[in-house]
């Protein structure tokens, strides 16, 4: 092939979101398509998936091709790139008669409770109804074609990419609409005598005709940029544009010539059956909710059990998967802590610098968000326990006093404080015994009390991960209630046969929510009916209920875990803030006017500040105002426990933004550390290190869309169960807003701060805020070519 | 048996669709890219080739620019595949930038690309060398100005992302409006 000719064909744009979404769309058509196919063979044949998915290739061939890469240079090949949304991709698509499969396709709750009352309100069908109207098509279709393929707005179009995509829309919207009538798509009905379809396509053809007439006879070049424009191929800019009028002119044509014929022969054939116009009543291009062709299938689809999925479930169900997971966790930590102590004492360089607080701490948010507590599951400090309950005693109780999280409030403060004011994520040394520490903690506390006691009331990042948890999709519960209230041996919380039952005293029919589960599985293996598994299960639909659960009691008057989500909450906006450069400055500018030698007092002030006065105040205060709006008749605690927990999804996008930010950008940065920790112990087998160039998993510029996208995520989420627990307190729909509105406003005021933060330049304090790492992932964009 | 195997079947069927439905909603997350092109900010002749220079975004502004180069013969305005371009900014205030321009990085593969951050607003001096052989020998060069403006408000950037949840949150209370005016509407017809 002719190198240039490869050169254009390789052009394809490297841009991922529209074609993903049409993807998603075809997606939810063969889901919907497979589904109605079942018992409406004859009306979803393979012609109608094969059109739909024929639309959608056609839509992507115009702008993801290389005609998009083109469409600066060339005026043709914007010209076949418009034609295609304009005259080929719309027909396809609505032959494919993509309503009823697309609703189809959807999730069940979702086409319910979502979709639902917006497709059954009469107002939007009466729209939709006048939308689709012979004469407000063509119309819409006329004006949108004449005024775009004006100058200045042609111009607008070419210099930027977003009105580019905004032009691409008008013309795939108005050309779907066009389309509409001629093609009547079910469930529709036409407004017009199918006749009358001629003069429309006729009425067009001649509108198109004109403009490429225009376009070939003027006699001078229309669109500046293309006179401006490098020619790449032979034509001048004029030939290029009478080309394009051309292209225009005789395939546009005949994209209209071909359904007026087909009409045509349609309207005098003999069988013919003839087709009225529909009157003023005629139906909208709706679903009608208790219309027989509903798409609303009959029931919800049960929670699904990770446990039941090949291999993953099998391996899972295995109680001596955990042992070895666990163990590899162990050997882990002991080359964190070999490294951490014996290594070189940089952190990007030392594997106790990367593996904990860049990857561990990055894949425990992302596992969070896509499964669940599985991090619990796989703690080596476990194993640690096992071996105290051997070498000591194990019977004492857990003191009365301490059985609340409190103890593991202050333990988070502690450790959030000690991470920022001692930049332990700088220190190997320092992470390497706090690994030494979690040993020796879990051996002696769980080596003296019964139960898992540590996990329970003291493990700071079990707390972390039991809150976050409350977000994930998947929770370790009862697959089928019935069962367990034949139950009389309670095995899962008494265990049996030798296999332990829940050591965190969670009774797994009254247990609701990840609150206190390790993911541990011994109720799983303990129960002798095999009826507990890994659910799949809404995320945060929990937080919303206030009912019973088991070893938490009710969850709106538990003062402590209310506490422990807001320093949770506001210790991932204190935390990520820590890092940026505005807040470093901040603190630099008050230690110099202080006159202090150390940064430790203002960062500890800075840091106390956010993670405890900051919150008080600001909870308080909303407690306070809800409580006078609804009047007096709540108690002020149940108010303050109920929404706090609202916030935990806030939170938990927060941590995601900053954590999976780091991983992101930090990962591949083990590798060489890897290769230092091993050519150190004398071996050549990984190769030498290569510290100059670690890529990121993601480019650079993603990242902060990424981070919003969470935080918005967070905050949507947050709204929502504030929503609902607001409902509990008022059913009417007004009172339940007032209830909500001071939490939504202080939702509102956390999520500008966490955008903020994203935005800003990153700055870590410490000795070695120049290392690769930090100088691979800056906040702000890399500017590794500027020379001064 | 059966019925655990079709359960097995539905429940592998659905972490597909869920999976992939997943890996296209994050798909659909990514920024897009700077497309090649854009405003035509040189367009010269030296030895055998016309150079001409694009820029996007239109107007570059601090941060990250693509800078475009299509080096065409002068003969017969065949681009030129084999060449390499070293484009090189110079600002008013002394800062040099410096970056090579591949074919690779370009979208439009017939144009050598190169994104280039630039730190500051103003005047900046642009040259342009394209280099052919195995040598690396300097064929053309151009020589040319371009302005960069301030950068754009990152709320004008991100306002995509930004605007998300106050949509969602509009289509719920839309949602939440339409539910109690049909539930209300029910409960007149009874």
């Amino acid at each position: 092939m002719n190198p240039f000719v490869e050169t254009i064909f390789r052009s394809w744009q490297p841009d991922y979101g529209a074609p993903a979404v049409l993807l998603l769309t075809c997606v939810l058509y063969a889901r919907g398509w497979l589904q109605l196919r079942r018992s409406r063979q004859r009306e979803f044949g393979v012609a109608r998936l094969t059109s739909f998915l024929s639309g959608i290739a056609a839509i992507l061939l115009a702008i993801a091709s290389p005609l998009d890469a083109f469409t600066d240079l060339l005026l043709t090949a914007h010209m076949v790139q418009h034609l295609l949304l304009l005259m080929v991709a719309p027909p396809l698509i609505l032959y494919g008669e993509p309503y009823l499969p697309i609703l189809r396709g959807l999730p069940a709750s979702v086409l319910k409770q979502g979709v639902g009352p917006f497709l059954s309100s009469p107002g939007l069908q009466r729209f939709g109804r006048r939308l689709t109207h012979p004469l407000v098509c063509w119309l819409a279709f006329t004006i949108m074609s004449l005024t775009w393929h004006s100058p200045k707005l042609y111009e607008l179009a070419l210099g930027s990419p977003f009105w580019h995509e905004v032009e691409h829309l008008c013309f795939l919207g108005a050309a779907l609409l066009f389309w509409w009538p001629v093609i009547q798509p079910r469930p529709s009905r036409a407004q017009w005598p199918r006749w009358a379809m001629i003069p429309y396509l006729f009425l067009a053809d001649i509108q198109n005709t004109a403009l490429a007439a225009f376009l070939i006879f003027c006699e001078r070049v229309i669109y500046p940029s293309y006179a401006a424009a490098p020619r790449l191929l032979s034509l001048s800019p004029l030939e290029d544009q009478a080309a394009a009028g051309a292209v225009m002119w005789i395939p546009g044509s005949v994209a209209y010539l071909i359904p007026i014929g087909l009409l045509t022969i349609q309207a005098l054939g003999p069988r013919q059956p003839a087709v009225r116009p529909s009157s003023r009543r005629a139906e909208l291009p709706v679903i009608q909710p208790k219309d027989a062709s509903t798409p609303f299938p009959a029931g919800h689809p049960e929670g699904w059990d990770l446990l039941s999925v090949p291999i993953v479930g099998a391996a899972l169900g295995r109680p001596r998967f955990r042992r070895a997971v666990q163990s590899f966790m162990f050997a882990l930590a002991l080359i964190i802590i070999a490294d951490g102590l014996f290594g070189p004492q940089m952190s990007s360089m030392n594997l106790a610098g990367a593996l904990p607080w860049t990857h561990w701490r990055g894949l425990v948010v992302i596992s969070l968000l896509a499964a669940g507590n599985f991090f619990c599951m796989a703690c080596p400090f476990t194993l640690a326990r096992d071996f105290g309950r051997r070498w000591l005693p194990s019977r004492w109780h857990w003191p009365k006093r301490l059985r609340s999280k409190w103890l593991a409030v202050v333990l988070l403060t502690v450790y959030l404080w000690a991470y920022e004011a001692f930049s332990l994520w700088d220190s190997p040394w320092w992470t390497a015994w706090i690994v030494i520490g979690y040993f020796v903690a879990s051996f002696v506390i769980d080596g003296l009390f019964r139960g898992a006691s540590f996990c329970k009331y003291v493990c700071p990042i079990g707390q972390f991960n039991f809150v976050q948890s409350l977000v994930s999709p998947f929770e370790v519960k009862v697959r089928e209630p019935g069962v367990c209230r034949d139950c009389a041996t309670y095995d899962c919380i008494r265990g049996a046969g030798g296999r332990r039952g829940c050591e965190l005293a969670l009774f797994q029919p009254k247990k609701s929510g990840n609150l206190d589960c390790t993911f541990c599985l011994d109720c799983v293996h303990a129960c002798p009916h095999q009826n507990v598994g890994i659910i799949g299960v809404t995320p945060g639909s929990q937080l919303t209920h206030d009912r019973y659960r088991s070893a938490l009691g009710r969850l709106s008057q538990r003062m402590d875990v209310a506490a422990l989500v807001l320093l949770l909450v506001f210790g991932a906006f204190a935390n990520a803030a820590g890092m940026i450069g505005p807040v470093v400055a901040l603190e630099r500018t008050l230690q110099q006017r202080l006159g202090l030698e150390s940064l430790l007092p203002v960062t500890s002030a800075l840091f106390l500040l956010a993670l405890l006065v900051a919150p008080l105040l600001l909870v308080a205060a909303c407690g306070v105002v809800c409580r006078a709006l609804c009047g007096g008749a709540i108690r002020w605690q149940e108010l303050t426990c109920s929404f706090a927990l609202a916030f935990a999804p806030l939170g938990f996008g927060m941590w995601l933004a900053h954590l999976a930010y780091h991983f992101l950008t930090g990962a591949p940065v083990v590798i060489p550390a890897a290769q230092r920790a091993a050519s150190d112990l004398g071996s050549s087998l990984l190769g030498l290190p290569n510290w100059t160039n670690t890529p990121t998993l993601l480019p650079l510029d993603w990242l902060p869309s990424l981070q919003i996208l969470l935080l918005d995520g967070g905050l949507l989420l947050t709204l929502y169960v504030g929503w609902r627990v607001a409902r509990r307190f008022s059913a009417r729909g007004a009172g339940a807003l007032s209830l909500l509105a001071p939490w939504a406003c202080l939702a509102a005021l956390l999520y500008a701060t966490g955008v903020w933060i994203v935005f800003q330049p990153m700055e870590m304090r410490g000795p070695t805020r120049e290392t690769p790492v930090m100088q691979a992932c800056p906040m702000s964009r890399r500017t590794p070519e500027i020379r001064h | 048996m059966r019925t655990m195997e079709k359960d097995r079947a539905k429940l592998i069927g659905r972490y597909r669709r869920h999976g992939l439905l997943l890996s296209l909603s994050l798909l659909a997350l990514c920024a897009r890219a700077w497309a090649d092109g854009g405003l035509v900010l040189l367009h010269q002749s030296d030895g055998p080739f016309v150079v001409t220079v694009f820029a996007a975004p239109n107007p570059p502004r601090v941060g990250q620019v693509d800078i475009s180069v299509l080096a065409q013969d002068r003969a017969d305005g065949r681009a030129a595949l084999d060449g390499e371009a070293l484009v090189r900014l110079h600002s008013e205030g002394g800062m040099t930038v410096v970056g090579r321009a591949t074919r690779d990085a370009a979208r439009n593969r017939p144009l050598y690309s190169v994104l280039m951050n630039l730190p500051e607003a103003g005047q900046w001096e642009l040259e342009v060398t394209i280099k052919q052989g195995n040598q690396g020998k300097i064929a053309a060069r151009a020589l040319g100005q371009m302005s960069v403006a301030s950068p754009r408000p990152l709320l004008r950037s991100y306002w995509r992302s930004l605007s998300l949840p106050w949509v969602i949150v509009a289509l719920f209370a839309l949602n939440q409006w339409l539910k109690r005016r049909a539930a209300s509407r029910a409960r007149q017809n009874m």
